[in-house]
């Protein structure tokens, strides 16, 4: 089980010197309720606001969400898994040959090189 | 980790993810009265961080020169800890002193400075130096709660090293 936080939102924001009130400014927001609600998981933010973030703070949403980034890879793996299986015939078709490439690519060690697919 | 430093009227603390990696920091305001503790604040950090470990200064010792109140508040701490199945570690003074003394920092200012040089983000934080008259600024528990957690990692790694060490010696 990860010890990763759901966000690092007031991690990056302290190491910045900056205040609640002052990045809800940068997010155009009028005042600083928003980014304690975002700090403390209580909502999602917009895309906009994850852009935002980024741009703020220089780091990828993927590490400002570091613990919810954990458990969506975890969820999408599974899942891509159990695609790659239903998927998986012994002459795919070219449509078919392109999605497994992709789902390749999400699943850890599995990666499917187009020259390896017929 | 979570590591907490109480003072005065405020206890300091300080939250890593590995000797690198300080996640947050600051003061709590601690309630006055006879029968405060201040567990409620650190109630709050628990919930929030659900840290792995738990630091505090051991104040058992009668040379630890800490008030009821402290010695207090870090009974409750280590009684919350031991309620949440939370691996509760306390150094002395003298183990921080010692863990610093390689950094060449003795004082509590001392070590505060090595921890802010260690951390920049906390430069901000240091207190002004104390002349004889003035009592102990509430921002040194913060650096102190932070000095707390990276005795802990110093510890952990003298022992890891040591068992390394005896290992090598078995195997030859």
């Amino acid at each position: 089980m990860s010890n990763k936080l759901p966000n690092y939102l007031r991690t990056h924001r302290k190491h910045a010197a900056l205040s609640q009130e002052e990045v809800a400014f940068l997010l155009g927001l009028s005042n600083g309720n928003k980014i304690s609600r975002h700090e403390h998981s209580a909502c999602v933010p917009s895309i906009e606001a994850l852009l935002a973030y980024e741009l703020i703070f220089g780091v990828p949403p993927r590490t400002l969400f570091a613990g919810t980034f954990e458990k969506v890879e975890e969820r999408v793996t599974e899942r891509a898994q159990e695609l790659l299986a239903k998927l998986a015939v012994e002459e795919p078709s070219r449509l078919t040959s392109r999605k497994l490439v992709a789902l390749g690519r999400l699943i850890p060690g599995t990666e499917i090189l187009r020259h390896e697919v017929p | 980790m979570v590591a907490i430093d109480p003072g005065g009227s405020k206890f300091g603390f300080a939250v890593l993810e590995g000797e690198d990696r300080l996640i947050d920091w600051g003061l709590r305001k601690v309630r006055k009265g006879r029968k405060a503790h201040g567990t409620r604040r650190v109630i709050d950090l628990l919930d929030c961080y659900r840290p792995d470990a738990l630091i505090v200064e051991d104040v058992s010792s009668k040379h630890a020169g800490r008030s009821p109140r402290i010695r207090r508040l870090v009974k409750a701490v280590i009684a919350l800890g031991a309620t949440r199945g939370i691996p509760t570690y306390s150094f002395p003074r003298s183990q921080i002193r010692a863990a610093f003394l390689q950094a060449g920092a003795f004082t509590k200012e001392e070590i505060a400075s090595v921890v802010a040089r260690r951390f920049p983000a906390l430069e901000v934080r240091l207190p002004p130096k104390r002349r004889p008259w003035m009592s102990e600024d509430n921002r040194i528990n913060l650096f102190e709660a932070v000095a707390l957690a990276l005795t802990f990692f110093d510890l952990e790694t003298k022992r890891r090293e040591t068992a390394e060490r005896d290992s090598r010696l078995d195997a030859s």
